[in-house]
């Protein structure tokens, strides 16, 4: 199985402007992924896809890979662009904004093989351990059957503890797994209603009744959306790295 | 195709002791649920399923068929999987107890839906909300369904989260289920999630578990009774409509126009 790793990364976040190459302990966050990438030896390319020349030079300083790609409104989308010109079975996406996912925990999104329908899309999620991301509506709160289908993902804390409070809360995190069919069928379809108003990549295939595995990487993971988020996270890896 | 409709009934939640026997212009609220179902031609026969004397005994001075089921069941499903137990049809209908405004036109919608596509294990209804503070509130629960009007969700939270549109009705799931016979006799053997747990809503059980459950829109105006507050609602409305109807009756009177429909024995 030929697999390709794809780091989106746009530039221009309205809330957050350039915001993967915010520094954290002297480096822009996106070498912070590109790195966690390369610990991971499955990988036969790894690229970042961007709109930013200013990105793009930067990853070109620190000696990683780039693909140029149009404006796009999603970061799926940004990998469909890029399954057009790169070719793999596997597109892992590693979105530009999870400094803190490791290697180890990057590969769990990775089938063995790939179903005999050539279809297959995984994306992580790992446990809440802080109250106060559950009510944070910037975490996505992801809600599966037993069999690890997503059934849901909310902004809004669920499932509801009404008739016990023996639930751990799963928090979604930016790291998915495609094939070319299911990239290809993301593209060719439109958004639905409930990806409209929440605005999550995965809904374009559980509105349609397509299954998307999510698995439990069991791992620390701060999406930075803001700044506020940034703070935590030089925190945690500027520790780390001491 | 023989469809039965059922009606579980408990004596009373702690909040509201013998609930289904409150007093509706001068009848049981249970008399006024079993009144809308028999208004249905579709079913060839109507149910309450008790676990208590009292609503049996009841039942029986109404002439109303009624079953008495295990006390043990923890929902008004498990209930009603017994009675597909003991009671041979094709396709079942749960209607709640504490709903006697339910109108029979949401039951026939159910009905007709399972009818018109064989592949639906079990369906059920939705209304959109349109008063804000029944969002927030946890106890009455949200569903969100995708794009083939199957539910991906049942939750006390407000769902969906409005991040970028806000063109967007937030649902209320009814209490009126349709059941095919396989799939409700399944249900008791099915595993009990940590959602379901969490939630404490019947339908999330075959959702857990990966079995679709059908859903589409309609309009109602029905009222679960929960509390006595509610009750005086519904007293209220339905005392509105006898009046209306002893009028037209005092106008009309060679037309033989019926007060209250005559309880029909299944």
């Amino acid at each position: 199985m030929r697999i390709a790793c794809v780091i989106p990364a746009r530039g221009g976040s309205t809330r957050f402007p350039n915001k993967p190459l915010a520094d954290i302990c002297g480096k822009p966050m996106v070498q912070w992924v590109w790195e966690h990438c390369s610990e991971v030896t499955l990988f036969e390319r790894i690229l970042v896809a961007t709109d930013s020349d200013e990105i793009a030079s930067s990853v070109k300083k620190f000696g990683g890979e780039f693909i140029l790609t149009p404006k796009c409104e999603t970061a799926t989308e940004r990998l469909y662009q890029v399954s057009c010109s790169v070719e793999a079975d596997i597109y892992v996406m590693v979105n530009g904004d999870e400094p803190m996912i490791l290697g180890k925990d990057i590969v769990k999104c990775i089938p063995d093989e790939l179903p005999s329908d050539g279809f297959y899309v995984s994306n992580l999620m790992t446990k809440f351990k802080d109250p106060v991301q559950v009510v944070d509506p910037t975490n996505l709160k992801v809600v599966t059957n037993k069999n690890g289908e997503c059934l849901f993902i909310s902004r809004s804390p669920i499932p509801f503890p009404k008739g016990s409070m023996d639930f751990e809360y799963n928090k979604f995190v930016g790291v998915a797994a495609y094939s070319k069919k299911a990239l290809d069928f993301y593209h060719n379809t439109e958004k639905g209603e409930i990806e409209i108003i929440e605005e999550n990549d995965s809904f374009r295939f559980i509105e349609n009744g397509i299954k998307c595995i999510y698995i439990n990487a069991d791992c620390s993971s701060i999406s930075v959306d803001t700044p506020k988020d940034l703070d935590a996270v030089s925190k945690v890896l500027g520790r780390n790295s001491v | 195709m023989k469809i039965v409709g059922v009606i579980p009934s408990r004596y009373g939640s702690s909040r509201f002791p013998g609930k289904p026997l409150a007093d509706i212009c001068g009848k049981p609220m249970l008399w006024w649920v079993y009144n809308q179902a028999i208004k249905v031609n579709q079913f060839d026969e109507i149910y309450v399923a008790t676990d208590d004397e009292r609503i049996l005994s009841c039942c029986k001075e109404l002439e109303i068929p009624c079953l008495l089921t295990s006390r043990e069941h923890i929902n008004g499903t498990e209930r009603v999987a017994e009675v597909a137990e003991k009671i041979v049809a094709d396709i079942f209908i749960t209607m709640q107890g504490d709903e006697p405004l339910m109108e029979p036109f949401n039951i026939e919608k159910i009905i007709n839906l399972m009818i018109s596509d064989s592949d639906i294990q079990c369906a059920t209804l939705k209304t959109a909300y349109h008063d804000p503070v029944d969002v927030i509130n946890s106890t009455t629960p949200k569903v969100v369904s995708d794009l083939q009007g199957n539910v991906m969700l049942f939750t006390r939270s407000p769902v969906p989260y409005p991040k970028s549109s806000l063109n967007y009705k937030i649902f209320k799931p009814m209490g009126l289920y349709g059941f095919r016979k396989n799939a409700l006799l399944s249900y008791r053997g099915l595993k009990i999630g940590p959602v379901e747990k969490a939630e404490d809503i019947e339908l999330l059980r075959f959702i857990e578990n990966g079995i679709k459950v059908r859903i589409i829109e309609t309009e109602s105006k029905t009222i679960a009774v929960d509390t006595p507050k509610d009750l005086e609602k519904v007293r209220m409305i339905i005392s509105r409509g006898e009046r209306e109807r002893l009028k037209l009756n005092f106008t009309y009177a060679t037309a033989n126009y019926p007060i209250l429909n005559p309880a029909r024995c299944c």
